[in-house]
């Protein structure tokens, strides 16, 4: 079943081109949701455990896939999130088979990077994910589209060839006969080594999470993609970073994690507040939520780096989550842009006509300032509570970004949606047909995971402590 | 009956208003939101009735991680005589003004949505108050935070955004960038304070190892923890406290607050939600009876801001911002008591607070009305032959805050200048000295809305209606008779309320000698009619609409400039320089792209295009590989 | 029998016909004519060696490479004519698009 969860994107995704006009958005839509079923009933099974053939023998590649704990939540939010980007895609995009296809390609790369238990497989669907993101942003982005891809292409191309690098270096330090993860734990680099090792594997986990400064691209992505806001969710999806630190990084560099962590910690927790500090000067929405994004990353990384129990759950936690509301953000701004023509934010009074949208997107930025009652909260006061209890100071100013957030946020909102309608102004028209979907059900998911956590805590949580308990101490 | 029943009322009033708000035409809305509230209070009402001296303690699920004691955190309901007393206050004023707003709404087009905030609202007072941990408690915390940044926005564009006269069309304009800018301003400023719950919560999580308030309340008195992270963890709830109670320093977004429906004002900028952070103090008294160094912090807290208040009150115009000065004022009174551990004292005036705030909010919001939108207080007077009733409930709240004997504002004033003049005579003096202030400035207030000849611009004001009249009665009456609640010892009374609080919140019962009560009971007296009186001379001279101090205290002592300048426009200059940073970041890696690039533009000067030219260095590339094959298989042989 | 160098000797001629011919005419058509002369000028050797050693291995080897240059014509003919379609030119000169 979970090598079908896997696959069956992309054989939807190759289905599509064969399908003729009329029937790709239900093609789509119907694999799509057919991978989120597929998603719960792994998890109605209590996950799928690690399964593992020989790919490649000669060079110790293996097929070894899983699905549980934190890797089964972000792949169920990203099954969830890709359902929810193809739905508003096939209403929004005019003749979208390319569009969905891509979509449906990348989602293959995500599910893939979150089920590989093979550090070659999880670069293979590394780079999966990335030529779906590219082609998005080529075939569909704006009129300064190259500059931003390739920014976006020489980031990760650098980083994933450093990762490849690091990759190599601990199956040959570790002396450990295949990639496949639990090989190089049995198998583990000591000395200095480790460090240097992490340092590369951390490079690219820092493109992709984004952390400061290596975050440069990530604006400029979200700003050139496409107005629907559709490859705005997948990159959104693509920032796996956080998980990859955790879910490799710190077993595979338990001693470099420990050495690192201040240093870490400081950075992380600058990423926070100097994203968020920015985010208050952006004009442009997708800008804006780009930077509000790299704040979230920020206390992603605060928390793993961490180390502590809690803040990494907190982590985890907010890292599934915030693609949730995030990409939900971004559609909505590509709705606003639909009926105004324009994703900047000085436009005015849009809520007076379009009550539902203003309501909504008003909703899913308080989850994302971490409003407590929404997911968000439970994400950042669980990061926040257990980076201060390693290093108080570095969350106090990570904290200070809750603050920005507020005005970032209400500050965007208020000139575009509150405030005086402009003279003259097109009608706006209100939340239509499967609208109401693609905004209503991530809101639905924010409140129900705000208030009761215990699902995804349920998943979280032991994953977190078995990693953590391999570092030992800790 | 449940706890939880308490906010789901509400909680499903809001639902079904936010989202099926066509289900209710007409006044439906207003009349579901009010039932829900009632229900509450009905629930509330009952749990006070068979509340017995062990507190309820209702848990419901598990929510946060590893943030009890070795376990996860669950949310659950906390009740007991504290929480109990709140919730009644919050669901029974509540009520009163959610009937008041059915009227004085009920023109308004967003009529639902206007109570779905509402409900909102009230849901997220009780779980505030019925919290059994401090997360919990912050969710409400927060939640009230929106709800008030909603409702205080809640004429985002102006009352006539879609008007097609020019002239009040960009009055509008003008009106929703003001109420826009209020709304956020409040929910920054909250943030500010609420950064500071989140830090106490952190350091009392690292101290004693959980967040849940009872678990707390056992372990606290028993652990072996240095003073001073006591201290701290005390000093950083105070700056939450202070954030949602617009206390100094973070006070100024509670006058800019009154941007908002006058209902809205009456409930949560003075009954309810600003009293959050009296409470929290109150709840974590067995933190504070610990920290001598962060009590004295919040009693001078409290006295200031009572000082600040006053002072600012004192020549303002507009008739909302006057009540809005004097809740700060009377706020930092609730903090000076909580302050001095006379956690009783403190609560007792924010329950008659509530009362006579409410009520005189509510009868502003009758006058407002009644001249159609008019605010100011220079164009009303003698507005007490056009609507007597509610003369009579707004001189029932002049009263009872200027603390004139039988009054309930006399007797919670009472006791919290008594505190103060136990445990510091400085903070007495400054008490006193607002008792003065604040009988002037409400003298003021009555003096130029009711009294005098009338200056306004509406030929016949109206009376308002029943709908409005009960409330305004039933809170005058309490307003009136509330204070006999908790009559002290010195007067024949039993201190029936400190006795029921005391159930739950140690009582430090202070030692005065009668005949000392009684001189400061004569003090405070004399300081309310004295400030009374001072207001009457200034009306009978008619140099009332200009009051002491001038602009100074019309500017609210400059501080929102101050902070502007301080703090608002230095923040927007680094938000600036950062991006322009940001974007440089990206130009400095851009110039390293352009350059390691470079080398690939000689290889792109052999891509000519030309087929002949690829043909070409295809022949010399074979030639040269034959050739070398040839002078290697020619060298091997020789 | 004639000996295998006459072969070969005529199939370097062809070779080398075809590669003047790639390398001086303009016209698409003409290029790849010439193309498909090297191309035959390497079966014929192919099969001269066949023949020299006695092994079959090289003749089948033709008959793939004979049924590859068929479609190949096929497939190349169809781009030269679509390119004179869009273009309304054959001369490869003009054709520079992929200019680095």
């Amino acid at each position: 079943m979970i090598h079908l969860m896997i696959f069956l994107p992309l054989l939807g995704s190759l289905l599509l081109l064969a399908t003729p006009k009329r029937w790709r958005d239900e093609v789509a839509g119907f694999v799509a949701a057919l991978t989120l079923g597929l998603g719960l009933l792994i998890w109605r099974g209590g996950g799928a455990e690690v399964f593992r053939v020989d790919w490649i023998p000669a060079l110790g590649v293996t097929y070894s896939v899983a699905l549980d704990g934190v890797s089964l939540t972000l792949a169920l939010v990203t099954a969830f999130m890709s359902f929810i980007a193809v739905l508003y895609a096939a209403r929004r995009i005019s003749n979208p088979g390319t569009m969905l296809s891509l979509v449906l390609a990348m989602e293959t790369g995500l599910l893939g990077i979150f089920a590989a238990r093979d550090l070659l497989l999880f670069y293979v669907f590394f780079e999966t994910a990335l030529l779906p993101a590219l082609l998005m942003l080529a075939i569909y982005g704006k009129p300064n589209r190259m500059r931003a891809l390739v920014k976006f292409a020489a980031y990760t191309l650098f980083g994933s060839l450093l990762m490849l690098l690091s990759i190599i270096g601990v199956k040959a330090y570790g002396g450990s006969p295949t990639f496949a993860l639990a090989d190089l734990i049995q198998n583990p680099v000591k000395g200095a080594a480790q460090t240097w090792l992490y340092l590369g594997f951390l490079a690219a986990m820092a493109v992709k999470l984004p952390l400061w400064p290596l975050h440069a691209w990530l604006p400029d992505f979200h700003e050139q993609n496409h107005d629907s806001g559709v490859p705005d969710v997948m990159g959104t999806l693509y920032k796996v970073g956080g998980y990859g630190l955790f879910q490799f990084g710190l077993p595979l560099f338990p001693d470099a994690s420990e050495q690192l962590r201040p240093i870490l910690m400081g950075l992380a927790a600058f990423t926070a507040l100097y994203a968020a500090w920015i985010a208050f000067r952006q004009t442009d929405w997708k800008r804006l939520i780009a930077y509000a994004g790299l704040s979230h990353m920020g206390f992603v990384a605060l928390g793993v780096f961490s180390l502590n129990e809690t803040a990494t759950i907190g982590a985890m936690y907010l890292l599934a989550f915030q693609n949730v509301y995030t990409g939900a953000l971004f559609l909505a701004v590509g709705m606003l842009q639909e009926r105004v023509g324009s994703v900047h934010t000085r436009v005015g009074g849009v809520m007076t006509q379009a009550g539902a949208l203003g309501g909504m997107t008003l909703a899913l930025w308080f989850a994302s300032i971490a409003v407590p009652g929404l997911a968000g909260f439970v994400g950042e006061f669980s990061v926040l509570l257990g980076a201060y209890q390693v290093q108080p100071w570095l969350a106090f100013i990570a904290g200070l970004s809750t603050i920005a957030a507020a005005a970032y946020a209400l500050t965007a909102f208020q000139t575009t949606f509150w405030q005086g309608r402009p003279l003259g102004a097109v009608r706006v028209a209100d939340l239509r047909h499967t609208e109401w979907l693609v905004l209503g059900l991530p809101l639905a998911v924010a409140v129900f995971f705000g208030v009761y956590s215990a699902p995804a805590l349920n998943l979280i949580q032991p994953a977190v402590r078995g990693v953590l308990a391999g570092l030992g101490g800790q | 009956m449940p706890l939880y029943l308490l906010p789901l009322f509400p909680l499903i009033g809001f639902a079904l208003l936010i989202l099926f708000p066509r289900l209710f035409p007409g006044r439906a809305a207003g009349w579901l939101g009010s039932a829900t509230v009632l229900a509450s209070f009905v629930v509330a009402g009952a749990r006070y009735l068979g509340q017995t001296d062990t507190p309820a303690h209702e848990v419901l699920w598990t929510w946060l991680p590893n943030m009890a004691l070795n376990a996860n955190l669950s949310a659950g309901f906390y009740l007991d005589q504290l929480s109990a007393l709140m919730a009644l206050i919050i669901t029974g004023v509540g009520f009163l003004i959610h009937v008041y707003s059915v009227s004085y709404m009920g023109h308004d087009p967003k009529f639902t949505r206007f109570f779905a905030f509402m409900n909102f609202f009230v849901a997220m007072m009780l779980i505030l108050v019925l919290a059994d941990s401090y997360p919990l408690m912050f969710v409400g915390w927060e939640g009230v935070g929106t709800a008030s940044y909603l409702l205080i926005g809640f004429w985002f564009s102006g009352r006539n955004s879609e008007a097609s006269d020019k002239d009040l069309r960009g009055a509008s304009d003008r009106e929703g960038v003001a109420n826009s800018n209020a709304a956020r301003k409040a929910f920054i400023m909250n943030r500010i304070g609420d950064l500071g719950f989140m830090l106490g919560m952190f350091l009392l999580f690292k101290l004693y190892g959980t967040l849940s308030i009872p678990e707390l309340a056992a372990r606290v008195p028993g652990a072996q923890v240095a003073t001073a992270g006591i201290e701290l963890a005390c000093l950083f709830l105070l700056v939450g406290a202070i954030g949602k109670s617009g206390q100094l320093p973070l006070t100024t977004w509670l006058p800019d607050a009154m941007a908002g429906p006058t209902p809205v004002s009456a409930l949560i900028h003075a009954a309810t939600m600003v009293t959050a952070g009296v409470y929290l103090i109150t709840r974590s008294h067995f933190l504070y009876d610990l920290a001598p160094v962060a009590s004295t912090w919040v009693a001078w807290v409290g006295g200031l801001t009572a000082l600040y208040g006053a002072l600012s009150a004192l020549n303002q115009h507009d008739i909302k911002k006057i009540l809005a000065y004097s809740t700060v004022s009377q706020l930092g009174y609730m903090f000076m008591a909580v302050g001095l551990h006379a956690y009783s004292a403190g609560v007792f005036h924010l329950l008659t607070h509530a009362f006579f705030k409410a009520l005189l909010f509510l009868s502003a919001g009758a006058v407002i009305h009644a001249l159609h939108e008019e605010q100011d207080v220079r164009a009303m007077g003698g507005m007490r032959k056009f609507m007597p009733f509610t003369h009579i409930a707004a001189l029932m709240g002049v009263l009872a805050i200027s603390g004139i004997p039988i009054w309930s504002g006399f007797f919670s004033k009472d006791a919290i200048l008594a505190a103060a003049y136990t445990s510091s005579p400085l903070l007495y003096v400054v008490g006193l000295g607002v008792a003065l202030l604040t009988a002037f400035y409400m003298g003021r207030w009555y003096f130029l809305v009711w009294r005098g000849e009338y200056r306004g611009h509406v030929p016949h004001p109206h009376e308002a209606d029943g709908l409005i009249k009960v409330p305004l009665g039933i809170l005058a009456a309490l307003a009136t008779l509330g204070g006999f609640l908790n009559v002290p010892a010195f007067l024949g009374g039993g201190h029936a309320f400190d006795a029921y609080l005391g159930r739950a919140i140690p009582v430090h019962l202070h030692e005065i000698p009668a005949a000392t009560e009684w001189l400061l009971t004569l003090l405070a007296v004399a300081a309310g009619v004295g400030g009374l009186l001072w207001a009457l001379a200034e009306h009978r001279r008619r140099s009332l609409a200009d009051g002491p101090l001038g602009q100074i205290s019309s500017n609210a002592l400059y501080l929102d400039r101050v902070y502007d300048g301080l703090i608002g426009a230095p923040s927007r200059a680094i938000a600036e320089g950062l991006d322009v940073v940001d974007r440089g970041v990206d130009g400095t890696l851009a110039g390293i792209a352009r350059t390691s690039a470079a080398p690939g533009g000689l290889f792109s000067l052999w891509q000519s295009g030309f087929v002949r030219a690829y043909a070409v260095s295809m022949l010399l590339g074979t030639a040269l590989i034959l050739g070398y094959w040839a002078i290697k298989t020619i060298g091997g042989g020789a | 029998m004639a000996p295998t160098a006459y072969y070969i000797a005529l199939s370097g001629l062809l070779f080398a016909i075809g590669m003047i011919g790639v390398l001086t005419r303009r016209t698409a058509i003409m290029v790849f004519l010439s193309v498909e002369l090297m191309l035959n000028a390497a079966n014929l050797a192919l099969v001269a060696f066949a023949r020299a050693w006695g092994d079959l291995t090289a003749q089948t080897a033709v008959f793939i490479v004979m049924t590859l240059a068929a479609a190949e014509v096929a497939i190349g003919l169809a781009i030269i004519v679509s390119i004179f379609r869009k273009r309304e030119t054959t001369n490869v000169d003009d054709l520079a698009g992929l200019k680095g």
